[in-house]
């Protein structure tokens, strides 16, 4: 589902060969100055986990919307027919919550769809998502997972970049502890030599 | 163009007289079919793995430039192999977030439909109980059901999704433990 308008259901759809996959992931590599290695590996990852929010985010909206031409498609409509119908509902309903405007012939289908249900476009919109609660809730634990993986990685990320200050800064640290416990010796030692 | 029940019996019907792989290439090849994405098998991922290095070379130039930034080599070791762990799931992730195709999904049709194709289908010698075969129809109508939901067919990737996301939560979480600087 690569296109906001289009659902490509039920074909094949895979990402990571997509033109705008591996734009977006060049954006991002190229907003972090275009890293090399394990850092480029490590953008590129962050990236991924990106496109996935915003995939999840899309395809969200798809199943209510889908979810809602299920409820206003005839019961009765079988075959192949009764497919075209619900991509047609599909269409027009997506059309109308992305602010298009319906023409008239498809306002017409829409509206006495609808009416035959008892609905109006608020109603049903409100029964799709009561009814895809189990669902969205998934949804959202996916979104929630990716952000996750991106601090993740973020983190990954700085330790990787910072190290050799990390390390440097370590290395002072215990040259500093050992001077310390060094001198304390010696201090012990003049004590002792002195009594 | 979407399978048909009838179909569909006569494909079940047939296997059942498959005798399975004969061959041992056959039989090795078979006993792969249970795995889905290998993300839960051991250790897959070791850089010391010679098979895993010709795939992917630049493994060895990341080795050395976490060498360089003052890791150990048995930390960048550890790095690299989180870093594919990651990368595997990644793509795993991508494989499992496809559409169902339509010669994978039954057509639509009534109960009863699919309870004349089982009567069709049927062997006139079988013995099969009306109680059998209503089990038969139940289950089939169900996956009519399944394969007909549109949306539940979209939902379909997200729950390949939500199967992955424990391999996920690990990846990512190893990734960040072996590349914190150790003391």
């Amino acid at each position: 589902m690569a296109d906001n308008k289009e659902i490509k259901l039920p074909q094949s759809a895979s990402y990571s060969n997509l033109p705008e996959y591996n734009n977006h992931v060049n954006q991002i590599h190229a907003s972090y100055d275009s890293p090399e290695g394990v850092l480029g590996d490590l953008v590129r990852q962050m990236a991924d986990a990106m496109w996935w929010v915003k995939t999840y985010q899309k395809d969200k909206d798809h199943l209510i919307v889908m979810k809602m031409a299920m409820l206003i498609k005839s019961r009765s409509d079988l075959g192949m027919d009764a497919e075209e119908k619900a991509l047609r509902f599909f269409d027009c309903l997506l059309s109308f919550w992305s602010g298009q405007v319906l023409d008239s012939d498809d306002q017409a289908f829409l509206d006495s769809a609808m009416r035959s249900k008892g609905h109006n476009m608020a109603s049903l919109r409100a029964d799709a998502i009561r009814r895809s609660v189990k669902e969205l809730e998934v949804i959202d634990r996916l979104i929630e997972r990716q952000f996750k993986n991106m601090r993740l990685l973020m983190q990954s990320y700085e330790s990787v970049r910072f190290a050799p200050q990390l390390l440097k800064k370590m290395d002072l640290e215990i040259r500093q502890l050992e001077q310390g416990i060094e001198k304390t010796i010696e201090d012990q030692r003049r004590e002792v030599s002195r009594q | 163009m979407k399978i048909s029940v009838e179909k569909l019996v006569a494909n079940r019907a047939n296997a059942q007289k498959s005798s399975g792989p004969q061959t041992r290439a056959g039989k090795l090849r078979s006993a792969k079919n249970a795995i889905r994405h290998g993300l839960g098998s051991q250790s897959p991922n070791s850089p010391q793995n010679p098979p895993f290095l010709n795939h992917f070379p630049e493994l060895k130039s990341y080795q050395q430039e976490l060498i360089s930034l003052g890791y150990s080599d048995a930390q960048s070791q550890e790095i690299i192999e989180a870093l594919l762990t990651a990368r595997q799931v990644t793509e795993v992730k991508h494989s499992a977030y496809t559409d169902r195709l339509n010669e994978e999904r039954l057509g639509n049709m009534t109960p009863e439909a699919v309870a004349s194709f089982v009567r069709e289908m049927e062997d006139p010698l079988s013995t099969v109980t009306p109680m059998e075969r209503a089990r038969v129809v139940a289950l089939l109508f169900k996956q009519v059901q399944k394969d007909n939901d549109l949306s539940g067919l979209l939902f379909e990737k997200f729950e390949a999704h939500r199967k992955l996301m424990r391999y996920e939560q690990w990846a990512f979480n190893q990734l960040r433990k072996k590349s914190q600087v150790k003391k």
